[in-house]
């Protein structure tokens, strides 16, 4: 029995509070990545992550089983990062890049070291913006929650070549932009 | 697909996954479940609707007063299962019935007022 099985079955049960904490615990993490990676915005991705799991809520009760609960999940993850994107392009870029040093680990005594590691995560955080939209769920979605390239597919509505192509492409041209400063 | 030639790419990925922030995770959990919440919910937002009248009345201090709204809201959108866009949206709707009511009771007043003097001066 896998843990979205145990959470479904204690939501039945009528344990909503120990279901929700479950969700919290198995994809809560997960959302917050690729809500971040596919914005690049922290507060955006706070409120991303806080209306997927509203819309989860609401509708966990209608939930059939159609698909797996992981594939129900994202597909509503990708749906709010879509619309919070798609609002975003109506007040035009007003620049994507901010300074978040609230999401590094500031608690690393080496100063140099943490300096390092925020400059690392803002570079390839800026380098998946670089992505179109479709290569850039697809990547976050396999490197978030190691989905399979068929779940992705689900997911994204599209066919498996497409997944596959859409994952190859975002990391040759990621491979490309952070060669030269990671050396990757 | 998974190629070699990702395989640094892959390990950059895994080092820079972020912790859910722990105020998010705090905001997701006190989203209650019960529909008795979510109505007491809906009629606590009618009477908060009032204040942004209020404070639009008032005008002073209204920095330090929206910050305080804007928390407020979060939590009775959050209590009422709605993001806060939805909330402001509904408080600005209802503060705004609210405003035209007040306009049309003032003019209501006035008019009255205006018949009154009116009166006293034909009759003097």
């Amino acid at each position: 029995m896998s843990t979205d099985d145990i959470i479904l079955s204690s939501y039945k049960a009528g344990n909503k509070k120990g279901a929700l904490t479950g969700l919290i615990d198995s994809h809560g993490r997960s959302i917050y990545n690729i809500a971040l990676f596919m914005l690049n915005d922290e507060t955006a991705a706070e409120d991303v992550t806080h209306d997927v799991f509203l819309r989860i809520y609401k509708g966990l009760s209608h939930f059939k089983g159609k698909s797996t609960l992981s594939t129900w999940i994202y597909r509503i993850t990708k749906n709010v990062c879509y619309d919070y994107l798609k609002r975003k392009k109506k007040w035009k870029n007003e620049g994507l890049e901010i300074l978040d040093n609230k999401v590094t680990d500031l608690s690393n005594p080496d100063p140099e070291e943490s300096y390092q590691t925020m400059w690392t995560q803002r570079t390839v955080r800026s380098a998946v913006q670089k992505l179109p939209e479709s290569q850039r769920m697809a990547i976050t979605l396999s490197y978030f929650h190691s989905l399979k390239y068929e779940d992705i597919a689900v997911i994204m509505n599209v066919s498996l070549g497409t997944v596959k192509s859409n994952i190859f492409r975002g990391k040759k041209q990621l491979k490309q932009i952070l060669e030269p400063i990671l050396g990757v | 697909m998974q190629n070699d030639n990702f395989k640094q790419l892959d390990e950059i990925f895994s080092e820079i996954q972020y912790d859910l922030p722990p105020k998010i995770r705090k905001r997701i959990e006190s989203i209650p479940l019960g529909r008795e919440i979510q109505t007491a919910g809906y009629l606590i937002m009618v009477v908060i609707s009032l204040i942004p009248g209020l404070v639009w009345l008032t005008f002073q201090n209204y920095s330090k007063i929206s910050y305080g709204l804007y928390q407020l809201l979060e939590w009775i959108g959050t209590s009422i299962q709605i993001n806060v866009t939805t909330s402001v949206f509904l408080v600005a709707l209802n503060a705004g019935l609210l405003i035209a009511t007040l306009f049309v009771l003032l003019n209501y007043y006035l008019e009255r007022r205006q018949q009154l003097y009116l009166y006293q001066y034909l009759s003097n």
